[in-house]
């Protein structure tokens, strides 16, 4: 479970987040929607520890890991998969998948891992020995998807998946995590994009000017209303349910 | 002829010291972007431990092996206390200043404890034999430190990579931020860069003391100034490259000291340096060899 309560984050003079209060639970699909600059990503980083709240908390479980390092949160079981997949362009495809792992001891298992992996995508497979720098926008996206598996997280983060992809490799991307989300995966999901992120998210947030401004089942509401929230930037925006 | 395959010979051995020197410093250039110009103050302060070390009486190889422990150190401690607090808020100039300033420190304390008189190693620290090779006599030492050189230069590159520590090392050379959310420390691996680089660059030193028997507190700086030429001629970030243009320069100034002037060494590398920078800015290996993308 991840429990964000009270989040307040900024850089320099601006705050980001204005005090979030978001709960994720033990194998759950939670979404977060917002438009542009709505501090969707500032609340993925936090959440993962590469940024420091000024205040409120963040517990994995029942861990308060408000202080802890980025690396000490992955070895807890939390995984984040980053705005614009950010592979580690020089090392190999397959090299990539192995850093995923890398607090991990098991690295017989992790090798196997990694193979079974790379058979499953035929295309990535055939350049395990290239650079992943190389790879296109959606393969790399499926790379970064991998990479985050192979830590064995029970908790994962998504830093909108679909930016910058065709339409095509978007589907291919969310037939992935509609399985990881079957397997009982924890994930925390943040979109611009409401369309396909309604399709696995059983509960959706919308994120305007640092503010959680409604909280919705997914089947209860439609990418249009989200999308009128955007604008609106208040819960009275179309297709309003209950206040987070 | 046989002055010239002798000055090849020793241009190679002073170039393969360069070569040491260099690849610890363009690493920590690569992965923390930031000159770390107390590189050679740090290796030199470690090898007038090692000098102490062989004047008591500890064989010469044992004594590297302690400097090489010291120097770690020493740069371990220079990141953690001079560089970390800077670089932690983006002030990379100003961590590049605290550089200058923790090798002046350790050039005061070197100075202090030792004297700017040269030190002499024993002679018989190591053999020193020679050898015929086609008629002419060549000292075999150049030729050892050579191979010494490209051995670790190939065990390093071998070790970033095909070793998980390499390629933690890349990963953080690359993108920090993504490195820590593998689970990578980063402030181990970024000591770890530093103990590296110190321990290369003392074994570079050994091979120094090895041909020359001498060692002298104000050579810190001059390995500094030699590591940085390669590494900028080279290309910034290119282990080969930068091992080349080490060997290059080592090369140079041997054939410049008996042909031309021992007072035209620095003019004429410092020109070779502006030139190349013309010709070629990136570095002559240039950015596809680099650690990072």
């Amino acid at each position: 479970m991840i429990e964000v309560r009270d989040l307040v984050v900024g850089y320099g003079p601006t705050q980001v987040l204005n005090g979030i209060d978001l709960t994720v639970g033990t194998g759950s699909v939670v979404a977060v929607l917002g438009p542009n600059g709505a501090g969707k990503s500032t609340l993925l980083r936090t959440v993962s520890g590469l940024l420091r709240p000024r205040s409120g908390s963040i517990h994995l479980g029942d861990t308060d890991v408000t202080a802890t390092s980025a690396s000490a949160r992955t070895r807890q079981g939390l995984a984040l998969v980053p705005e614009g997949r950010r592979l580690f362009g020089s090392l190999t495809v397959e090299q990539n998948l192995l850093i995923g792992g890398y607090a991990r001891r098991d690295h017989r298992a992790l090798k196997s891992e990694v193979r079974e992996f790379l058979d499953r995508w035929p295309v990535i497979g055939r350049r395990r020995d290239g650079a992943a720098g190389n790879l296109s926008g959606g393969e790399q996206q499926i790379v970064a998807l991998g990479r985050a598996l192979m830590s064995r997280p029970q908790m994962l983060l998504l830093d909108e998946p679909s930016l910058g992809l065709a339409p095509i490799l978007v589907n291919e991307i969310y037939r992935l995590i509609a399985e990881i989300a079957a397997t009982g995966m924890t994930i925390l999901l943040v979109e611009q994009n409401p369309t396909q992120a309604l399709k696995v998210a059983e509960t959706v947030n919308v994120l305007v000017g640092g503010q959680i401004v409604a909280s919705t089942p997914s089947t209860e509401t439609t990418p249009e209303q989200v999308v009128g929230h955007f604008f609106t930037g208040s819960e009275t925006g179309p297709g309003a349910t209950e206040e987070h | 002829m046989e002055l010239l395959f002798q000055q090849l010979v020793n241009g190679l051995a002073v170039g393969s010291q360069y070569a040491l020197w260099a690849v610890g410093y363009g690493v920590v250039y690569q992965v923390l972007g930031l000159m770390h110009f107390a590189h050679g103050d740090t290796i030199v302060f470690a090898g007038l431990v090692a000098f102490t070390l062989v004047v008591a009486g500890l064989p010469f190889w044992l004594a590297v092996v302690a400097a090489a422990i010291v120097g770690a150190v020493i740069a371990i401690l220079i990141e953690k206390f001079a560089y970390a607090p800077l670089m932690a808020r983006k002030q990379t100039f100003l961590a590049f200043v605290a550089a200058l300033g923790a090798a002046y420190i350790l050039r005061n304390i070197g100075t202090a404890v030792w004297g700017v008189e040269t030190q002499v190693f024993p002679v018989d620290i190591l053999p020193d034999p020679v050898v015929a090779v086609g008629g002419v006599s060549i000292r075999l030492f150049p030729i050892v430190s050579l191979v010494i050189a490209i051995g670790v230069v190939v065990a390093f590159q071998l070790f970033l990579d095909r070793a998980r520590g390499g390629h933690a090392i890349r990963a953080v050379a690359q993108d920090r931020e993504v490195a820590s959310l593998m689970g990578i420390s980063t402030g181990r691996v970024v000591a770890l860069i530093y103990a590296l680089s110190a321990a290369i660059g003392v074994l570079g030193l050994a091979l120094y003391v090895g041909n020359t028997r001498t060692l002298t507190v104000g050579l810190g700086f001059a390995i500094t100034l030699k590591a940085f030429v390669a590494v900028v001629i080279g290309g910034m970030g290119s282990i080969r490259g930068t091992v080349a243009a080490g060997i290059a320069i080592g090369v140079l100034e041997s054939m410049v000291a008996t042909y031309i002037s021992t007072r035209a060494v620095d003019l004429v590398v410092f020109l070779v340096l502006i030139v190349a920078l013309i010709i070629r800015p990136q570095g002559f290996a240039g950015r596809s060899a680099a650690l990072r993308a």
